[in-house]
């Protein structure tokens, strides 16, 4: 239902206001934060979902729930798992509604498009790369991805996903021989 | 190849990739033990693959500016305080009109003559069966303010 205010709703509401929409962050705070992960937090997000609409959709939405939660962190790195772990219920809650637009259908394609400007060898080193997550289940994409790009740790892993700690080494084993099958390498960079 | 699950050296080949410092800036033993293991290649191999896809992933990431989100986020957080703080004034109004209409029907029943014998018996209903009736009003009155109060928590 959606209706104008009254005055005396109007006045409830300032009195609130300050209340209401105080962020633990302040501005300043908040935007180094947010060009500090920003990027980071995108990437994670397109790669998890495959969907790079959905992605923008659900940054600015992880980073409004991240303000909301009104919780202080520690330090820069629980802050930080903090935002991944908003950022992964988004994806996962996403994919239960499946309201946007279907996963599968336009997985690989989405994100090669945008870098095709690139050259040509690197657009199908990240096409191979693309259709490999493609082929591993969002957790194990999630996985990876924390893993190998963000450089997080089991525990950190665990935490973002909701996963039992002591499992994940293995989890994460299991995840990268299949990754490394989709990719078909077994090269090392000497 | 058979790779075997673990190795107690994929931490820090992996390390050593996330720092930059493979491959030169690493222990020619570790580099000597990553090329005859496996696993540890594989590590390896897989932490180069997500580092190119990361740098290309991020070279492509079009994210708002951060005073736009911030204010976006400003703007939300008070439209949803205003919601928050006009949904006990909405439920105050359907209850005023709930009475409201209670007491207009309680006062025509006093005048129209049709509504005598239903006035009859609920008053020897109320007298017979008091308890359990104010029992069932309370639940019926008490239940939609619980839910109410249950459902207003973030």
């Amino acid at each position: 239902m959606s209706r104008d205010l009254t005055f005396t709703e109007l006045s409830r509401v300032d009195a609130t206001n300050d209340r209401c929409t105080e962020f633990v962050m302040d501005e300043e705070t908040f935007r180094a934060f947010y060009d500090r992960t920003a990027r980071g937090v995108w990437a994670y997000l397109a790669r998890i979902t495959a969907d790079r609409q959905l992605a923008d959709e659900l940054l600015q939405e992880a980073f409004y729930r991240f303000l909301r939660a009104a919780k202080t962190y520690e330090s820069e790195a629980h802050r930080r798992n903090a935002l991944y772990q908003i950022a992964t219920n988004l994806a996962r809650d996403a994919r239960r509604r499946a309201t946007v637009r279907p996963f599968a259908d336009i997985a690989g394609d989405e994100i090669e498009h945008v870098a095709a400007r690139d050259s040509a060898a690197a657009t199908e080193r990240l096409a191979d790369f693309t259709r490999a997550m493609d082929g591993l289940n969002p957790r194990e994409r999630a996985m990876l991805w924390l893993a190998y790009a963000e450089g997080a740790s089991h525990r950190e892993i665990a935490a973002t996903l909701g996963l039992g700690q002591r499992s994940m080494k293995t989890m994460l084993s299991r995840a990268r021989r299949k990754m490394a099958a989709l990719l078909g390498h077994a090269e090392v960079k000497r | 190849m058979n790779t075997p699950i673990h190795c107690e050296f994929e931490a820090q080949a992996l390390a050593a990739m996330l720092e930059y410092r493979w491959p030169h800036a690493v222990e020619p033993t570790l580099r000597e033990h990553v090329a005859g293991c496996a696993s540890c290649s594989e590590v390896v191999a897989m932490a180069d693959t997500f580092a190119a896809a990361r740098q290309e992933t991020h070279s492509i990431a079009t994210v708002p500016d951060a005073s736009r989100v911030w204010w976006i986020a400003q703007i939300r957080a008070r439209r949803e305080a205003a919601a928050d703080a006009a949904r006990p004034i909405l439920v105050t109004q359907i209850a005023a009109f709930a009475w409201a209409l209670g007491i207009l029907v309680v006062c025509l029943g006093g005048v129209l003559a049709w509504f005598q014998p239903a006035r009859v018996w609920i008053s020897s209903m109320v007298v017979a069966h008091g308890f359990v009736i104010a029992m069932a009003a309370a639940i019926v009155l008490l239940l939609p303010t619980a839910a109410y109060f249950a459902m207003g928590k973030d």
